[in-house]
């Protein structure tokens, strides 16, 4: 049963913005909230005073500030000092990344190519090449091999 | 006594790399900006999250070398758009329709200007209400709003019975607002 009057409630509304609404009353309050716009607007206005209030007192709310500027500072000189490293680092990974791929494939390659037809360019001594071209059984260009 | 040094010479110290200015900026305005943020949002719960907001986009602003003309319209002016994202962001629906925050429109800086003045006015009115209540009175809403007592743990700690607490409580809530509000016809 929703019996209060707009009197009734506006006498409670500042208790209710403070928390510290008679909770008995509260279900009808609540109700009587839902469907009166000039009551729920002097409620927003209670709990805006009583946030001023708060505000008056809170004194720890600027050096709460500032811890947290602080803190926003240590992490942009952190993220200053980490970056370069940290692009420096990557730099190297993905150069040495790079470099063991060329390892890994281009020895795979060439021993493709030699047992399968030889390259064109290879074959008749290409304008422009600098291999000649191999003969069979003609030995290795190395004196000393066997 | 120290005269105290103005926004422009704090802001030229920040500049310097001087933390110390930015912080005495912050605690000057504080409570301004906080009764700024809280008439836009309606949201008292918001207010320090927006604060801390406001005020770090501002700090990275100087340490970039944005030099403001008027800091105080400047801040707010950061304040207004921080609010108009967080609305723009929850799209409004949390709020009954009651209850609906201002929306956030373009602001000149006479408005912001204006909207500082009307803060500190409502600071100082505050601040002299209080001033001019008697004194256990204000201790009874210290107790309640700087150390976050219950009016239960009030009336323990003062010998007095829960009910006279939360009336002296209703009354001295309905003199501050009546004190708080705004003369007739003033509609801003």
């Amino acid at each position: 049963m929703n019996d209060m009057t707009c009197q009734d409630v506006q006498a409670q509304l500042d208790l209710l913005a403070a928390d510290e609404c008679d909770p008995v009353l509260r279900p009808a309050i609540d109700a009587h909230l839902q469907q009166c716009t000039a009551c729920t607007a002097s409620y927003a206005e209670s709990r805006r005073m009583l946030a001023m209030l708060s505000l008056h007192w809170d004194a720890a709310g600027p050096l709460r500030l500032r811890q947290r500027l602080n803190q926003e500072a240590q992490r942009s000189r952190r993220r200053q000092g980490v970056l370069p490293f940290v692009r420096r680092a990557m730099a190297v990974a993905a150069l040495l990344i790079v470099s063991a791929g060329l390892l890994f494939v281009l020895p795979k390659r060439a021993a493709d190519t030699g047992s399968l037809e030889p390259a064109p360019a290879l074959q008749g001594g290409a304008k422009g090449s600098r291999c000649p071209p191999h003969e069979p059984g003609a030995g290795h260009d190395n004196p000393a091999a066997p | 006594m120290q005269p105290l040094a103005s926004d422009a010479e704090l802001v030229d110290q920040t500049l310097r790399g001087v933390t110390d200015a930015f912080h005495q900026l912050t605690v000057r305005y504080y409570r301004p900006v906080g009764g700024f943020i809280l008439k836009r949002v309606g949201r008292p719960d918001l207010v320090e999250d927006l604060l801390q907001e406001t005020f770090l986009e501002a700090l990275a602003a100087l340490k970039a070398g944005k030099r403001p003309h008027a800091f105080s319209s400047w801040l707010f002016g950061i304040a207004h758009n921080r609010c108009g994202k967080w609305l723009r962001r929850k799209h409004l629906v949390l709020f009954a329709p009651q209850q609906m925050p201002e929306p956030a429109v373009a602001i000149t800086e006479q408005e912001l200007h204006d909207e500082l003045e009307e803060q500190q006015a409502l600071m100082t009115a505050l601040d002299k209400h209080l001033q001019d209540l008697p004194e256990d009175t204000r201790q009874l809403l210290e107790m309640k709003h700087r150390e976050g007592k219950t009016c239960e743990q009030i009336a323990a700690a003062t010998g007095r019975p829960v009910g006279t607490v939360k009336s002296l409580l209703a009354r001295t809530y309905k003199l501050l607002r009546t004190a708080l509000q705004p003369p007739p016809g003033d509609l801003s």
